[in-house]
C-alpha cells in the first residue's frame, strides 16, 4: 500500500493536502479573529458603553489585573467540578455493572433513572442547597448528580452492546458470569462509556456553576453573579473566558482517553 | 430464540422499584431521624401540589411560553444557519470549530451577561434559551445535511438538478430524523434556560418558586414545583414529538 | 475398534413465539458421531441445523431426546468442546496471539505453558508475522484463521463448527476450506459441521447429514469415499459430483 502512494506524483498530492490542512487550521482562526474583530468595532464604532459591552481588549485588561482574584475563584469550582465528576464515575459504572448482572434488577430500576433524569436536572440545584447546606458538599451533591446519568446510560447501553455470540463463544468455553463481565462485557463497553463521560464533564462544569451562582461565597460561579451585580462586565467575561478554557482543558483530557481506547481497540 | 416481553414483564418491575422508593421515603419521613423541614413525606407533597395547584399553574405559564418562544427562535436560527453554513465548503471549514467551541464551553456562565444586556424581563428569559438551545439544533442540521449518501449527490448531478432542487427533493430529508433530535435536545436545553434564568432574576416562574421555597425552606412546595415543571417538560418534549411524527408523515406521502 | 463419540437420540427442539404459541425447530432425530471422524449437517437455511449444533455445544436445551457426548449426558457447555460460530468474534481489543490464547483466560487458567503452542498454531495456519494484529487490522478470512486457533489451541476433543465461512467470498472460502482440511487432518478432533454448501459439506467430511426443510431433522446420511489427504482437484472428478447431485436432489425434493 504505501508504495502505491509513492508512484504518484510527488508534487500534486501531498502539496494539496499539505494546503489543505493549512486551511482547516487557517480558516477557523480567521474566522475567529475576525468576530473577536467585529466586536471590538461594534463596541468602539457604536460607542456602546463599556457596562454593557466592553472591547476584547477591556476583557483582557480585567484578566490581567485580577489574575490573583480569579485565580482564587477558579480552584474551588475545579475541585468541585472534578470531584463530582470521578465520584459520579465510580457510581455509574457501578450501578451500570451490577445492573448488568441482573435481568429483574435491570428491568426494576433502569426505566426509573429514565423518568428521573428527564426532569430538567438543573431545577433540582435548590434542593441539593436545602439538602447540604451551602458549602462545597452542595455542589459537589449537584455535580455527581448531574453527571451521573448520562455515565450511567451510556454504561448500560455499553454493556448490553456486548456482541452476543461473544458472550455465547464465553459460555461456551464454561466462562463464569464474573469472568465473561471482567474480560468481554467491560471493555467492550469502554466507547460508549467515554461518550458518557465526554457529556458528563460539560455538564459537572454547569452543575458547579449554576450552584454557585445560587448561593455561594466562592467559585467562578460566585465571581461571575458578584461582577454582575457590580455591572463589572469586563470582570464577568474576564471569568467567564477561565471558565472556558477550564472547560475546554477537562474536555480535551476525557477527549484525549477516548482517542487511547479507540487506538486500543484498533480502530 | 423469540421472547415477546409482555407489558406485565416491562411495567412491573420498575412500578414495584418505584413503590419501594416511595414506601421508603415515607418511612424516612416519619421514622423522624430527617427533618421534615429537608424531608417532607410524600402525601405532604401531593397535598402541597392539590393545594397551591392555582399558584403553580399560574406560575408555569411564563416558564412555559417562555421555553416555547426560546426553542421555536432557535430551530428557526439553527435550521437556517445550518443551511447556510452547509452550502459552501469554506464556511464549514470556517465556522464549524467555532461552533463546537461553543457547543463545549459552559454557556449558561453567560446568564448574568444576558441580565445585563435585556433587563430582568420576559425577553433575557427568551434570549438566553435561545442561546443555548440554539447550538444543538444546529449541529444536528450541519449534521443532517451530510447524511445522505454519496451517491444521492451524483446521483442528482446526474439529473441536472440544481442546488435548491436537491436540497429540498434530497437533503432535507435525510437531514430530518437528525433535526429531529437537535430539536430534541434543544427543548430540554431551552427549559433548562428559562429555568435558569428564572433562578438569577427570581421574578417569576416556576424557577423562582423553586429558588423561593428553597430560600424559605419550604421543600413540600419545592417538590411540588419541580413536579410541575417535569410536567411543563414532558408537555413540550410530546409537542416535539407530535411534530416530529407530522412533518416525517408530510414528507412520506409526498 | 470404533465408538460414538457424539451420541443424539430423539432430541426435538421448540421454541416458545409468543403470541403465535410454539415453533418446532428440529423435529425428533438421532444420529451417531464416531471418535475422530469429521461429519457435515447440510440443509437449506433455517432448517434448523444451527439449533441443532449449539444443543451438541450444550448451549441450547433439547426440548426432548438426549445427547451424549464422550458418554456423558450433555446439559451444559464442557470445557473439552471447541467452537466456531459464522463470524470470528475476536475481541477486537487483542491481538491476533491474545485471542488464541482467550479460552484459558476465560477459563481462569494461565496462559504460560500455552503461548508457544498458540503460536505454532497461529504459524501453522498462515498467519505468520501477524500474532501482534488487532482483528481490524487482518481480512475476514485472517479473522476465522485466528477463530480456528482459538477453537484448537486448548485441545479439544470434539470441534463444532457453525457456518464458519459462509460470510467469507468464495476464494476465500476454498482457501479456508484447506485450511481447515489440513489442520484437521493433524489434530484429527472428532468435528461437526454446519454449512448449507453442498460442495462444502462433500469437500470436507467423512460422512454428510441432509437435513429437511423446518422443522429438520436428518433425512439422509451418506458417507464419502475420497481418501484423505484431499485435495481442491477432487471436486472436479466425477464422482464428487455425483454425490453433490444426489444430496442437491435430496435438498430440492423435500422443498415441495
Amino acid at each position: 500500500m504505501v508504495s502505491a502512494v509513492d508512484t504518484t506524483p510527488l508534487t500534486a498530492a501531498p502539496v494539496g493536502l499539505a494546503f489543505d490542512h493549512a486551511r482547516s487550521i487557517a480558516l477557523p482562526i480567521v474566522f475567529g479573529a475576525g468576530l473577536l474583530l467585529l466586536w471590538h468595532l461594534a463596541a468602539v464604532g457604536f460607542q456602546i458603553p463599556k457596562v454593557i459591552l466592553p472591547t476584547p481588549g477591556d476583557v483582557f485588561t480585567a484578566l490581567v489585573n485580577n489574575a490573583g482574584t480569579i485565580w482564587q475563584q477558579t480552584i474551588p469550582t475545579v475541585r468541585d467540578t472534578l470531584l463530582g465528576f470521578g465520584l459520579a464515575t465510580v457510581l455509574g459504572i457501578g450501578l451500570a455493572s451490577l445492573l448488568s448482572f441482573s435481568r429483574l434488577l435491570r428491568d426494576a430500576i433502569y426505566p426509573l433513572v429514565i423518568v428521573i433524569q428527564l426532569v430538567p436536572k438543573i431545577a433540582w440545584t435548590p434542593l441539593f442547597i436545602v439538602w447540604a447546606g451551602i458549602g462545597w458538599q452542595s455542589r459537589l451533591t449537584i455535580a455527581t448528580f448531574i453527571c451521573f446519568f448520562p455515565i450511567f446510560i451510556a454504561m448500560v447501553a455499553g454493556l448490553e452492546s456486548t456482541d452476543r455470540s461473544l458472550v455465547r463463544l464465553c459460555r461456551g468455553l464454561t466462562a463464569s458470569t464474573w469472568r465473561t463481565f471482567w474480560l468481554v462485557r467491560l471493555p467492550g463497553s469502554l466507547t460508549y462509556l467515554f461518550a458518557g463521560l465526554k457529556i458528563a464533564i460539560t455538564l459537572s462544569v454547569i452543575g458547579v456553576i449554576v450552584a454557585e451562582f445560587i448561593s455561594s461565597s466562592e467559585g467562578l460561579g460566585f465571581l461571575i453573579l458578584k461582577s454582575a451585580a457590580l455591572l463589572q462586565t469586563d470582570m464577568i467575561l474576564a471569568a467567564i473566558t477561565v471558565l472556558c478554557v477550564v472547560g475546554l482543558i477537562c474536555y480535551g483530557v476525557v477527549h484525549a482517553g477516548e482517542v487511547a481506547v479507540r487506538r486500543w481497540r484498533g480502530e | 430464540m423469540i421472547a415477546i416481553a409482555s407489558p406485565v414483564r416491562t411495567v412491573a418491575p420498575p412500578a414495584i422499584a418505584a413503590l419501594l422508593l416511595l414506601a421508603g421515603w415515607d418511612l424516612l419521613a416519619r421514622s423522624g431521624a430527617v427533618s421534615a423541614r429537608l424531608l417532607p413525606a410524600p402525601d405532604k407533597v401531593w397535598d402541597t401540589l392539590l393545594r397551591s395547584m392555582s399558584v403553580l399553574l399560574e406560575q408555569a405559564q411564563p416558564t412555559f411560553w417562555a421555553a416555547i418562544a426560546g426553542i421555536l427562535a432557535a430551530a428557526l436560527l439553527g435550521i437556517l444557519l445550518g443551511i447556510a453554513v452547509s452550502v459552501s465548503r469554506t464556511a464549514m471549514q470556517a465556522i464549524y470549530p467555532t461552533i463546537v467551541f461553543f457547543q463545549l464551553i459552559p454557556k449558561v456562565a453567560l446568564a448574568p451577561v444576558f441580565l445585563i444586556w435585556f433587563g430582568t424581563g420576559f425577553t433575557a428569559k427568551v434570549v438566553f434559551a435561545v442561546f443555548i438551545a440554539f447550538f444543538p439544533v444546529l449541529i444536528g442540521t450541519i449534521a443532517g445535511l451530510q447524511a445522505a449518501p454519496p451517491s444521492y449527490g451524483r446521483l442528482c448531478q446526474a439529473l441536472l438538478m440544481n442546488r435548491l432542487q436537491t436540497l429540498l427533493t434530497v437533503e432535507l430529508p435525510f437531514a430530518l430524523p437528525h433535526i429531529f433530535s437537535g430539536l430534541r435536545i434543544g427543548v430540554t436545553f431551552a427549559v433548562i434556560g428559562v429555568v435558569l434564568g428564572e433562578f438569577i432574576t427570581a421574578q417569576t416562574g416556576l424557577g423562582y418558586i423553586i429558588l423561593f421555597s428553597a430560600n424559605n425552606f419550604e421543600t413540600a412546595l419545592l417538590l411540588a414545583a419541580i413536579l410541575m415543571l417535569c410536567a411543563v417538560g414532558i408537555v413540550l418534549f410530546a409537542l416535539f414529538l407530535a411534530l416530529e411524527a407530522i412533518v416525517t408523515r408530510l414528507y412520506d406521502s409526498r | 475398534m470404533t465408538t460414538d463419540y457424539v451420541a443424539v437420540d430423539n432430541v426435538r427442539k421448540v421454541f416458545n413465539a409468543g403470541r403465535r404459541g410454539e415453533v418446532e425447530a428440529v423435529a425428533p432425530t438421532s444420529f451417531r458421531i464416531e471418535a475422530g471422524e469429521f461429519v457435515s449437517l447440510l440443509g437449506p437455511s433455517g432448517c434448523g441445523k444451527s439449533t441443532l449444533l449449539m444443543m451438541v455445544a450444550g448451549l441450547e436445551d433439547p426440548s426432548e431426546g438426549a445427547i451424549r457426548v464422550g458418554g456423558k449426558p450433555m446439559s451444559a457447555p464442557r470445557a473439552q468442546t471447541g467452537i466456531m460460530f459464522q463470524d470470528p468474534t475476536l475481541l477486537p481489543w487483542k491481538s491476533a496471539l491474545e485471542n488464541v490464547l482467550f479460552p484459558f483466560r476465560a477459563m481462569n487458567r494461565p496462559v504460560g505453558p500455552y503461548i508457544d503452542h498458540a503460536k505454532a498454531l497461529l504459524d501453522e495456519v498462515g498467519l505468520e508475522g501477524f500474532h501482534d494484529h488487532k482483528p481490524r487490522q487482518l481480512s475476514g478470512g485472517m479473522r476465522q484463521r485466528v477463530a480456528i486457533c482459538r477453537a484448537l489451541v486448548y485441545q479439544p476433543d470434539l470441534l463444532l463448527m457453525d457456518e464458519p465461512f459462509s460470510a467469507l467470498d468464495a476464494i476465500t472460502r476454498d482457501e479456508m476450506n484447506l485450511v481447515l482440511m489440513k489442520i484437521w487432518q493433524e489434530h484429527h478432533r472428532t468435528a461437526l459441521f454446519v454449512t448449507h454448501s453442498i460442495r462444502e459439506a462433500v469437500f470436507l467430511s467423512d460422512r454428510v447429514l441432509v437435513m429437511s426443510q423446518r422443522p429438520g431433522r436428518v433425512i439422509e446420511d451418506i458417507r464419502i469415499p475420497f481418501a484423505r489427504p484431499r485435495g481442491l482437484e477432487i471436486g472436479e472428478t466425477a464422482e464428487f459430483n455425483r454425490i453433490c447431485g444426489h444430496l442437491r436432489g435430496k435438498i430440492q425434493h423435500r422443498r415441495h
